[in-house]
């Protein structure tokens, strides 16, 4: 997971730098010593995660949230407890007081992770003026149109921005099989396997729409469903 | 006989009287105290956290450092917590503690922030009131020098005019700058000048070309 440290401080940045080394999975890729120069490294860098000081110079680490259009994960850091209130109407994830306690930071970054998996699990679908946040599970079939990907849930049909190619590097594999070069499929909401006349597989989804698979992809599946 | 017993009386009544005037004196003063009190600085907080985080990173840092770092902190702690009775000090003291709460700053600013202390030595010893000097300092920098990417130069001056004694404490900033609570410690700080001096101390701000000067005059008392 990839962090900035936002402190005016240099010797709190350090700190931080310090403790986080008891953490493998987080990679510092930059730090930043006031608002302007986050807002940067923020653009730069997208990070997943920001351990945000409120008070410095210029720009206030709120004043930085107002700023973004993607805001990534914050996690507060400050040494007085006065703005606590605040950092949570902000959505701040959590909130850490300097000198920072090992266990604290720790516990801080259990909810990061726990906050990411339900994200993963989530998406934010949106299709011109129409937007809905789906669970990936509940899509049962993503279809190729050029560059743009139509993705069925429920009743809905709505065309995204991605490729299916990029799509399906984005997804879990043991449940998004692709069955050939236009459709993935959502293995859970298979409901019949049919053999096609050329020896290949056609899967029938809940709901009844049929997908046809190609040949390399029908063999595949077979191993994957023990056929 | 009838005389010495109305002269009792007026006596008993003016025994009364006496004492309600006492009382009524000493809840003054014990309100005065109270309100004194009240109004003395504390000790900033988000220093304080702030403070110990340097010292924790330095640890490991520059140990040495690191011990200077926690002796000048429990000077200051000491004196925070161990005021006696007097609501004033020498200023040489005052001063004393005011450079060890900035040594303690310059670790956590670094280059951002430059100081210079020019104190006239026979102003030394006549008596100021406690953590004023600290009040100003501690404005410069949370609202002056903190809020500048660069930092800036604080300086430290006191000198004695005739009968007065006069502190100045000038920051890069800008008044414009400044928050509302910036307002509050300079009241209270105003609020002990009257109660203390009565009229005859004052406490002027001012801000011109990207510098901002707190200035107190005080009468010498003897």
């Amino acid at each position: 997971m990839n962090a900035l440290i936002v402190d005016d401080e240099r010797l709190a940045r350090q700190d931080l730098r310090r403790l986080l080394t008891a953490h493998a999975e987080i990679e510092i890729v930059a730090e930043a010593r006031n608002g302007e120069e986050a807002l940067k490294r923020i653009q730069q860098e997208s990070p997943d995660l920001v351990f945000l000081d409120i008070q410095m110079p210029g720009m206030s680490g709120f004043d930085l949230l107002e700023r973004l259009d993607d805001v990534p994960q914050i996690i507060f850091t400050t040494a007085y407890d006065e703005y606590a209130l605040k950092a949570f109407e902000v959505n701040a994830l959590d909130y850490l007081l300097k000198p920072v306690a090992p266990e604290r930071l720790a516990a801080a970054l259990r909810k990061v992770r726990m906050l990411r998996q339900a994200r993963m699990e989530q998406v934010f679908v949106r299709d011109g003026e129409r937007c809905w946040i789906i669970r990936l599970r509940d899509i049962f079939l993503l279809e190729s149109e050029g560059n743009y990907t139509r993705l069925y849930f429920g009743k809905e049909r709505p065309l995204i921005p991605r490729s299916l190619a990029a799509l399906e590097e984005r997804l879990d594999a043991t449940t998004f099989f692709r069955a050939g070069r236009k459709h993935i499929v959502n293995l859970h909401w298979i409901d019949k396997v049919e053999e096609g006349v050329a020896g290949n597989l056609i899967v029938v989804l809940q709901g009844g729409r049929t997908v046809e698979m190609s040949r390399r992809q029908s063999v595949r599946l077979r191993n994957v469903l023990g056929l | 006989m009838a005389d010495l017993r109305r002269s009792h009386i007026s006596l008993v009544v003016l025994y009364a009287t006496i004492r309600r005037y006492r009382a009524s004196l000493e809840m003054q003063l014990t309100l005065r105290e109270s309100e004194l009190r009240a109004l003395e600085a504390q000790l900033d907080p988000h220093f304080l956290f702030n403070c110990l985080n340097s010292i924790r990173a330095m640890i490991i840092e520059n140990p040495v450092e690191a011990q200077s770092m926690v002796t000048r902190l429990a000077n200051l702690l000491r004196y925070n917590l161990q005021r006696d009775t007097r609501h004033t000090a020498a200023l040489a003291r005052e001063v004393e503690v005011v450079c060890d709460y900035l040594a303690l700053e310059s670790a956590r600013f670094e280059e951002r922030l430059r100081v210079e202390v020019d104190v006239e030595r026979r102003a030394a010893d006549i008596p100021v009131p406690t953590m004023l000097l600290q009040t100003l300092v501690e404005n410069g920098l949370k609202h002056g020098i903190r809020l500048l990417p660069e930092g800036g130069r604080l300086l430290i001056k006191a000198c004695l005019k005739q009968d007065r004694l006069v502190m100045e404490v000038e920051n890069s900033g800008s008044l414009d700058l400044r928050s509302d609570d910036a307002g509050v410690g300079l009241r209270n700080a105003r609020e002990r000048l009257r109660l203390l001096y009565g009229g005859r101390a004052a406490l002027r701000l001012t801000g011109a070309d990207g510098r901002v000067k707190a200035t107190v005059e005080i009468p010498i008392v003897p």
